[in-house]
C-alpha cells in the first residue's frame, strides 16, 4: 500500500464514517472534511462580507466550532457546518454595521487583498460588488445562494429553515434591486 | 441557467496569489456593508418570464426577445461576472491554519447537567432518606417548639 492511499481510501468515505474516526481520537481525519467543504463554504462568507480576511476568518471560527461540537451532528454534516458559516456571516454583517453607522466609503480598505487582484476585477464587478454589498443581508444570502452556489430552491429551504415562496421572493426581490442598482451603467 | 456550482472547476483562485499566510491584524478591515433603504432603487420590476428564465424554468429563446431582449443581456452579463466567484478556492494556507488551531483533544458531547444519567448507589440512597428524616424531623421540633 502507498502512502498517499489511506488519504484516497479517506477521501471516499462518507462524513459519518469520517465524523466516527475524529470522535474516536483521529484528528487528521477532520482534514477532509475541511478539504470536502472548505470551498463552498469559503466563496459563501466571501461573497456575503465581500473581504477575503474576514472570509478566512469566519471559515477557521466556523470549523473549529465544529470540530468542537462534531459529537452534536445529526443528520448532515454539509448543511450542519453551512449553517454554523452562514450565521457567522450574518453576526459579522450585524456587528460591523452597528460599529460602523458612519463611515467614508472611499477610505475603506479594499475586500481583495493584492495589487494583481485589483488589476484583475472589471469594473462591472466592482460595482457588483457595490450593489451586493447594498441589499439587506438577508436578500444577499439568498441571492448568492441560488446565483452563486447554485442551489435549488428545495435546498435552500431545507438549509435556512424557510419557505421555498419566502425564498423565491428574496430572489426575486435581490434581482430587481441589483437590477436597479446596475442597469442605469450597463443595460 | 445561473446555477453552475461546480466545487471542482479548475483553479483559478487567489491560491497564486497568497502562498503564505498574512500578519493578520485583528481589527475589522473592510466595511462592505452599505446597506441603502431598497424602496429608492428597487421600483423596478423584472418580467416574470425573466425571472422563469433565471430560475432554470424558460429557455433563454422564450425572453430574448422584445422589451426582455436588455434584460437577458444584462443577465448574461452579470454571470459571467459570477461566474469568476464560483471558481474561487480556498487559499491553501486556511487548511493548516484551521487543523493548528483545532483542540488536541477528540471532540465529545457536551452535556447539560439537567440531562446527564444520575446513578444512585444503595448507600447514596440510604444516605439521602435519612438526611431527608432528620431535615423532617428538625423541622417538626422546630415548629413544635415555636
Amino acid at each position: 500500500m502507498t502512502e498517499s492511499e489511506p488519504r484516497v481510501a479517506a477521501e471516499q468515505d462518507t462524513d459519518q464514517l469520517i465524523i466516527q474516526r475524529v470522535l474516536g481520537g483521529n484528528r487528521d481525519a477532520f482534514r477532509v472534511l475541511i478539504g470536502r467543504y472548505s470551498d463552498p463554504l469559503y466563496r459563501h462568507a466571501l461573497c456575503m462580507t465581500g473581504s477575503p480576511d474576514v472570509a478566512e476568518d469566519i471559515l477557521q471560527l466556523s470549523f473549529i466550532k465544529a470540530y468542537q461540537h462534531l459529537a452534536e451532528v445529526r443528520g448532515r454534516f454539509d448543511a450542519w457546518v453551512f449553517r454554523i458559516v452562514a450565521n457567522g456571516c450574518k453576526d459579522w454583517l450585524k456587528n460591523i454595521r452597528r460599529s460602523h453607522l458612519s463611515y467614508d466609503e472611499d477610505d475603506q480598505p479594499s475586500a481583495y487583498a493584492t495589487p494583481d487582484e485589483e488589476l484583475d476585477r472589471s469594473e462591472l464587478r466592482t460595482d457588483l460588488d457595490g450593489a451586493l454589498a447594498a441589499l439587506p443581508a438577508s436578500l444577499r444570502e439568498a441571492f448568492i445562494m441560488k446565483h452563486v452556489e447554485g442551489r435549488s430552491y428545495e435546498e435552500m429551504a431545507d438549509l435556512l429553515g424557510t419557505t421555498v415562496g419566502a425564498l423565491k421572493m428574496r430572489v426575486h426581490r435581490a434581482r430587481e434591486a441589483l437590477q436597479a442598482l446596475l442597469e442605469e451603467k450597463y443595460a | 441557467m445561473l446555477d453552475n456550482l461546480n466545487p471542482s472547476s479548475p483553479r483559478d483562485g487567489r491560491d497564486g496569489h497568497k502562498s503564505a499566510p498574512r500578519a493578520r491584524d485583528h481589527e475589522v478591515r473592510p466595511v462592505v456593508e452599505r446597506e441603502v433603504p431598497l424602496g429608492q432603487q428597487a421600483d423596478r420590476a423584472l418580467a416574470s418570464s425573466v425571472h422563469a428564465w433565471l430560475d432554470g424554468e424558460l429557455p433563454e429563446a422564450a425572453v430574448r426577445k422584445g422589451d426582455t431582449m436588455r434584460d437577458v443581456e444584462f443577465w448574461k452579463s452579470l454571470n459571467d461576472q459570477m461566474d469568476r466567484t464560483r471558481r474561487m478556492r480556498t487559499p491553501e494556507y486556511v487548511e493548516a491554519q484551521i487543523m493548528s488551531a483545532l483542540p488536541h483533544h477528540a471532540p465529545s458531547l457536551i452535556t447539560p447537567w439537567y440531562r446527564r444519567e444520575f446513578v444512585v448507589t444503595p448507600v447514596a440512597a440510604v444516605s439521602i432518606g435519612a438526611a431527608l428524616v432528620t431535615v423532617a424531623i428538625a423541622a417538626t421540633v422546630l415548629f413544635m417548639a415555636g
